[in-house]
């Protein structure tokens, strides 16, 4: 369904496509999680090269002044490649310094991808106070980030890396997740309903983010589904050739064809303005439910080799249980949507 | 809902906002009272008056060409139309005749054809109806075994048609029908006749559906002589001649709108039964409210590339495999929503309107059985999308 994308934008996404594929892939994820490491250097200094950090930034602001479907374009392609690195953290961040009243004074330094800011909040609370102090959880680029944006109180602050209170922990892609409890001074970046504003919107750039990343990586595994069925016989003909198998690979295709429409127009939505909470927050749930139901099959269409760590489908399945985890899972945004349509009775 | 879902993600154009604006105004005049949310079939005599309206006011045939009396419009019109009527209740002119024989007739039919055919089409005066499935032949269609052997300036067509939606209130049939058994492979074996129902030998007979109207018959055709004239294409050349078809339909039968009323009288029963206070009804509201807006997006982004050069073949088998099962799922929520009554007869009184709810999950089953069934469009995917073998 990109079937609608300007010149521009296709170009984006074949240059997005090739770079993505150039440095990425599940067997580099797999390379990057048994060193120990959650980001991919070489790949992150190429999308820092290629200039996209900035893209929603305002022009006046040092960005690109792009919008969404841009955003859409790129995290396809490195959800779709498994490129790790905080590419939708720093877009979202980036978004957020780049919207704030006053001109932020790390918003430089950010687009320049020497200072990697993770995100340690969410809009359903994840944070909270407890004996004066701040207790949150970073899902996600713990070790790597040299500041956390987290709420406080009625403020949107920078935590730096601070050097006590962090518990690491390995989530199964490799990817590094922490709670920080800490008493160290933050930098505040906005107040009041400034940072409740944007604190909101944040969260909903990062659930939109992730959807989208669900996306291209089951279009990923859908195609390593179908060369698998395709290659593979069994009872003298090939696994595609049963019909039981073609009707769910068709079903995940549809579910597929569903979500690629619906993210593209909720980020159409947002450029325009019109995107509302729950729209995020159902493409969200509804990218995590396929992801899990593409996988499933995919996992199982490759029979014991699938089961083993040196295959890719794998590698997808546990970068897939880490994108739907992050950022709010199927059920927490399927609540919260539930919660955004209620009528009130 | 915090959005007027039934207007998410339309894209229409300034032009298609004037358009819209125009025919709501028109529609709200005009509609057929007596007939605006009619639970029971509407049959195709009683839609005459409202059809002709449509007809006079140069609206009936959006997506035919200006010269045979449409509109030459796209496809967004014929939503647009098509949303606009629905919206205050109203039934839509029957397909058979403006949606899938007439757009054929012009394409591959005789300057004399088209005079003789079209101007009832579109005035409403002829009620068509289509003749493909038999009771042998139906998801097989190739295997039809209906009859016509030439004799002179007649085919005589000698077999059994069923499942034929108004056969027993058509004037016409459009009708496949055999014309070489020794044809390998089948479907090159097929003719396209316009056969008149009026015609001696035809034995029509009303089927009486799940939802308990007589929507459908089978017919009987013993010795029917059909003109040579009336064969529409050539001879043999019937299988290419109905593959003609459009296609736009899809998005008139496969509109999210069955779902979204289903969904918000759903929401609106559940609250009396009780039925709102069981998280398993509520979470499963929820994710069809999900389903309903990622299909809404679906169908916009659809709408806006059918006809395109870019647009992919998938569109026409997504729609019809997942709006059937989001609209046969509303249906069953609905039934969940009325609790005790989910088996009743009768209708429900809402604020919104009359409900009979068994009757409309009744109804729902034809949507993944009518015009190909959902496991035909999988096939269709598998094949012509996912480039997957042949089942063995």
């Amino acid at each position: 369904m990109d079937e609608l994308l300007s010149d521009e934008q296709r170009q984006l996404r074949e240059s997005a496509g090739k770079l993505c594929a150039d440095h990425g892939g599940a067997r580099r994820a797999r390379a990057l999680r048994d060193s120990g490491q959650d980001i991919d250097r070489s790949a992150w200094r190429a999308i820092v090269e290629a200039g996209w950090l900035g893209m929603l930034v305002p022009e006046a602001r040092g960005g690109l002044g792009l919008g969404a479907v841009e955003f859409y374009i790129v995290l396809e392609q490195a959800g779709r490649h498994v490129v790790m690195t905080p590419l939708l953290e720093t877009l979202s961040i980036g978004w957020l310094l780049g919207a704030l009243r006053r001109p932020s004074e790390v918003l430089a330094e950010v687009l320049g991808g020497d200072r990697i800011i993770a995100p340690a909040l969410d809009a359903d609370g994840w944070y909270f106070r407890r004996g004066g102090s701040l207790v949150t959880r970073v899902p996600v680029f713990a070790s790597i980030a040299s500041d956390f944006l987290v709420e406080a109180e009625d403020a949107l602050c920078l935590l730096a890396q601070p050097r006590h209170g962090l518990t690491f922990s390995v989530n199964v892609d490799g990817s590094r997740a922490a709670r920080i409890a800490s008493n160290d001074a933050a930098t505040v970046v906005a107040r009041g309903e400034e940072a409740s504003t944007l604190a909101a919107k944040l969260g909903d750039l990062l659930s939109l983010g992730s959807a989208i990343e669900l996306l291209g990586l089951c279009e990923n595994a859908l195609a390593l589904a179908l060369d698998h069925v395709k290659t593979r016989k069994q009872f003298g003909r090939s696994l595609g050739a049963f019909q039981a198998l073609q009707h769910r690979l068709a079903d995940n295709f549809v579910e597929l064809e569903l979500n690629r429409a619906l993210l593209h127009r909720v980020c159409a939505a947002w450029d325009q303005g019109s995107a509302l909470p729950a729209m995020i927050a159902g493409a969200k749930a509804r990218a995590a439910r396929v992801a899990s139901e593409v996988l499933r099959n995919a996992l199982q269409l490759h029979g014991a080799i699938g089961y083993t760590d040196e295959h890719d489908i794998g590698t997808l399945w546990k970068h897939a249980l880490a994108l739907s985890a992050r950022y709010g899972n199927e059920l927490t945004q399927a609540a919260r949507f539930a919660r955004l349509t209620a009528d009130e009775a | 809902m915090p959005w007027d879902i039934a207007s998410l993600f339309v894209d229409d154009t300034p032009e298609d906002r004037a358009f819209r604006a125009e025919v709501r105004d028109w529609v709200a005049a005009n509609a057929p009272r007596e007939l605006c949310h009619r639970r029971e079939r509407i049959q195709p005599h009683e839609l005459k008056p409202w059809h002709r309206k449509l007809f006079e006011r140069g609206w009936i045939a959006p997506h035919w060409p200006k010269a045979y009396g449409g509109m030459g419009a796209g496809l967004m019109q014929q939503i647009i139309l098509f949303e606009e009527i629905v919206r205050v209740g109203a039934p839509t002119p029957y397909p058979h005749g403006l949606n899938f024989i007439g757009p054929i007739i012009i394409a591959a039919g005789t300057e004399e054809q088209k005079a003789r055919f079209l101007p009832g089409i579109l005035s409403g005066e002829a009620t068509w109806c289509q003749g493909y499935s038999e009771a042998a032949a139906g998801s097989d269609l190739a295997s039809l075994q209906t009859r016509a052997t030439l004799d002179g300036d007649h085919f005589v067509v000698n077999g059994h048609k069923m499942w034929t939606t108004n056969g027993h209130y058509a004037d016409w049939m459009f009708a496949l029908v055999r014309t070489d058994p020794e044809a390998k492979p089948r479907h090159a074996g097929i003719t396209m006749l316009l056969i008149d129902m009026h015609a001696p030998g035809i034995t029509v007979r009303p089927i009486q559906t799940l939802k308990g109207d007589a929507e459908f018959a089978e017919e009987f055709f013993d010795d029917v002589r059909v003109p040579k004239a009336n064969m529409l294409g050539g001879i043999n050349q019937g299988w290419r001649i109905a593959g003609m078809v459009l296609g736009g339909e899809r998005f008139t039968t496969g509109h999210p709108r069955y779902a979204l009323v289903y969904l918000e009288q759903a929401r609106e029963l559940a609250k009396r039964t009780g039925a709102w206070d069981d998280a398993g009804f509520r979470d499963r509201l929820t994710a069809l409210e999900i389903d309903l807006l990622a299909f809404l997006a679906y169908y916009r982004h659809a709408a806006k590339l059918h006809g395109t050069k870019d647009a992919p073949l998938s569109i026409a088998p997504v729609i019809k495999i997942a709006g059937g099962a989001l609209a046969q799922k509303s249906a069953d929520l609905l039934v969940q929503a009325a609790g005790v009554d989910g088996a009743s007869a009768e209708d429900i009184l809402l604020a919104s309107g009359a409900v009979n709810v068994a009757a409309e999950l009744f109804e729902m089953r034809r949507l993944s059985v009518g015009s190909g069934t959902t496991e035909i469009n999988r096939n269709i995917i598998a094949k012509r999308v996912l480039g997957l073998p042949d089942p063995a």
